[in-house]
């Protein structure tokens, strides 16, 4: 039943995020034409005035792509499970489990795919003769390193897998938050942000513990060993990262038992 | 068959009454095909459990019979409709009289009315 | 065994107890009107059998069983406000209706959609809101369920739309199907309910079968209702 929630929830939150996508490379093509225009033309003022703004709209548009994601997977999980339709999702036969899943599956591609949305847009925008080179040229440089050396890929991989546990870790967080504050009778949406901020201090304080435990365990030493080589840099690297990873799972693991428990039981659709 | 219900009394027995009528008035003429009990329930809007308590009713006095498989019939049997004309009959006697009873008619009196009344029988109306 | 079986049955929210200790049991096949005013805690009882609410204290089961993937399989619920997301169509309905229950019966969805004359390729957004309604009710009642919980489907609509939607509860009426009706507007559907239950303050006053209490009160139901809830 996993794949038919996701597929639906795929369905749709494309149907909010294609087009915010779409303008963006739009955007993005549009600023690159204005790009060309601008260099070294002399060009009537209205014409300075719709590139300028066009430009203002790119970037605008690069920083906020990100939050409107965040906005939208937030806004999406409350309205889907936690307001009307909330009596059609949770009358189906299958599991909470399933339920979160596949709300923070899907909400971690769009997240990823809002990211490489940013990059693409980028490129297009200083896309020229000389960006294929660039771009040609970077493939092969990391193609020739990660041949001599495996461990850059795999610092490239872990990068990436940090990246979708850290967006997993955020959307359960925010999932936990609106689902203990929906499970009031009134005032939901504050109880939500209330909430959202008490899980952010009870984060900062265990957050502070294992920073002690890390002083206590003489962890940092263990890993200040001198970057002679890539070995040493791999040691210190895996050592932050597991460390990372470690508490971002445990910060995701409280969360999704929150949400599962607060929607098994806590359920209170208006 | 128009269906009407009204009042306290219970579902299944207003249909019993209506079904009766039918069948005595002619509208549902001796040998005649009922529709199925669930095309019966949405015509008339009822519960098609009611409706098959009225028919199973209706067959228990003998004025509708059910062949295995082809459905529910009007019974030919003649003295059976009479015998529910009458008991009709007597039932709109009985209202009849209880009304002119309450507006303090003497039998003498409703016959005289009865008899003045005679529209009726020139429009070939009374009585069935 | 009862489709539906109510023990002890009790729902607070805070201090306020919407429900106290409920006790009844629905047999299969019987139409059943779950009667009371505003506020009794009719809605808060199909809640909880549809496992969208925890019981305070009490069971509820459905075949014997309590709420959960297993009892939402043969259970079709239809909740007291529009709830579809408007940006689908009719269409898309069906495809999502199907993918999750494995009764839904396509064909009598289309026949239904097409003798009301909705266009299935229409978002619902642009549909009235009478026909966002019927669409609702189609989607519940085209699958082929063993309980349906209809919550105020008669609630706030015309003379016309009632007429449908009681047709549509009783041409897809399977014998061996249970139907719940809450509602608080009896003499609308007093002709299809096999048995009445009166809820008051979150109690049972009165369970029998329709036919039985006009019977030995001789009034309807309707009457009977006004009197046991006169303000």
């Amino acid at each position: 039943m996993l794949g038919k929630l996701m597929k639906h929830e795929l369905w749709a939150t494309a149907h909010a995020m294609l087009p915010i996508i779409g303008e963006m490379l739009l955007v993005a093509v549009m600023g690159n034409v204005c790009v060309r225009l601008g260099n070294g033309h002399d060009l009537p003022a209205a014409v300075n005035i719709i590139i300028m703004l066009v430009m203002v709209l790119f970037f605008v548009g690069i920083f906020a792509i990100g939050l409107v994601t965040v906005y939208m997977m937030v806004r999406r999980f409350r309205d889907n499970l936690l307001r009307d339709e909330g009596y059609i999702m949770h009358t189906l036969p299958v599991s909470v489990h399933a339920q979160i899943w596949s709300k923070v599956l899907v909400s971690a591609l769009w997240y990823a795919l809002a990211a490489v949305t940013i990059v693409a847009a980028v490129v297009l925008l200083t896309f020229d003769a000389d960006t294929l080179k660039v771009i040609g040229d970077l493939f092969r440089t990391l193609f020739i390193v990660t041949r001599s050396n495996g461990q850059i890929a795999e610092i490239v991989i872990e990068c990436l897998a940090m990246l979708v546990l850290a967006s997993v870790t955020m959307s359960l967080s925010f999932d936990a938050a609106l689902s203990v504050g929906h499970s009031f009778a009134r005032h939901k949406m504050a109880a939500s942000v209330a909430t959202y901020i008490g899980l952010l201090i009870l984060g900062q304080i265990a957050l502070s513990f294992a920073a002690r435990l890390t002083v206590m365990t003489n962890f940092y030493g263990y890993l200040d060993a001198p970057f002679v080589d890539v070995y040493a840099f791999m040691t210190y690297w895996r050592g932050i990262c597991g460390a990372n990873a470690g508490l971002m799972i445990l910060e995701g693991a409280v969360c999704y038992g929150i949400t599962a428990y607060f929607l098994k039981r806590r359920l209170n659709l208006e | 068959m128009e269906w009407r219900f009204e009042g306290g009394a219970p579902i299944y027995a207003q249909i019993v009454d209506a079904v009766k009528l039918a069948i005595v008035s002619g509208e549902l003429p001796p040998g005649a095909r009922l529709q199925g009990v669930r095309e019966l329930a949405l015509e008339a809007g009822v519960n098609p459990n009611t409706m098959q308590r009225a028919l199973s009713e209706l067959e228990r006095q003998g004025l509708l019979y059910t062949l295995r498989t082809a459905g529910r019939y009007v019974t030919g049997d003649e003295a059976v409709i009479r015998a529910a004309r009458r008991e009709l009959a007597g039932g709109y006697v009985d209202a009849f009289l209880t009304a002119m009873e309450r507006l303090g008619m003497e039998k003498s009196d409703m016959i005289k009315l009865l008899e003045a009344d005679t529209r009726r029988y020139e429009h070939g109306n009374f009585g069935v | 065994m009862a489709i539906l079986e109510c023990k002890g049955l009790s729902k607070s929210y805070g201090p306020v107890r919407a429900l106290d200790g409920v006790d009844f049991a629905v047999a299969p096949g019987r139409i059943v009107g779950l009667l009371g005013p505003n506020g009794s805690g009719k809605t808060t009882l199909i809640k909880l059998a549809n496992g969208l609410l925890t019981p305070t204290a009490g069971q509820i089961l459905i075949n014997g069983q309590v709420p959960g993937i297993e009892t939402k399989k043969v259970v079709s619920y239809l909740p007291e406000r529009s709830c579809l997301p408007e940006w689908m169509s009719a269409a898309q309905l069906m495809g999502f209706y199907g993918d999750f229950y494995a009764d839904f019966d396509r064909t009598t969805a289309k026949a239904m959609l097409a003798r009301l004359n909705i266009d299935s390729k229409a978002r619902l957004r642009h549909l009235s809101k009478g026909n966002r309604e019927k669409v609702q009710l189609i989607m519940v009642m085209a699958r082929r369920a063993q309980l349906y919980l209809l919550d105020e489907p008669i609630g706030g609509v015309d003379p016309a739309a009632r007429d449908f939607i009681l047709s549509t509860i009783l041409s897809n009426y399977n014998p061996t199907a249970t139907v719940i009706i809450s509602t608080h507007l009896i003499a609308d559907v007093e002709r299809v309910l096999d048995d009445v239950i009166f809820i008051s303050q979150g109690k049972v006053v009165l369970a029998a079968p329709a036919d039985q209490l006009r019977e030995q009160q001789g009034k309807s139901v309707d009457q009977i209702f006004r009197e046991v809830f006169r303000c």
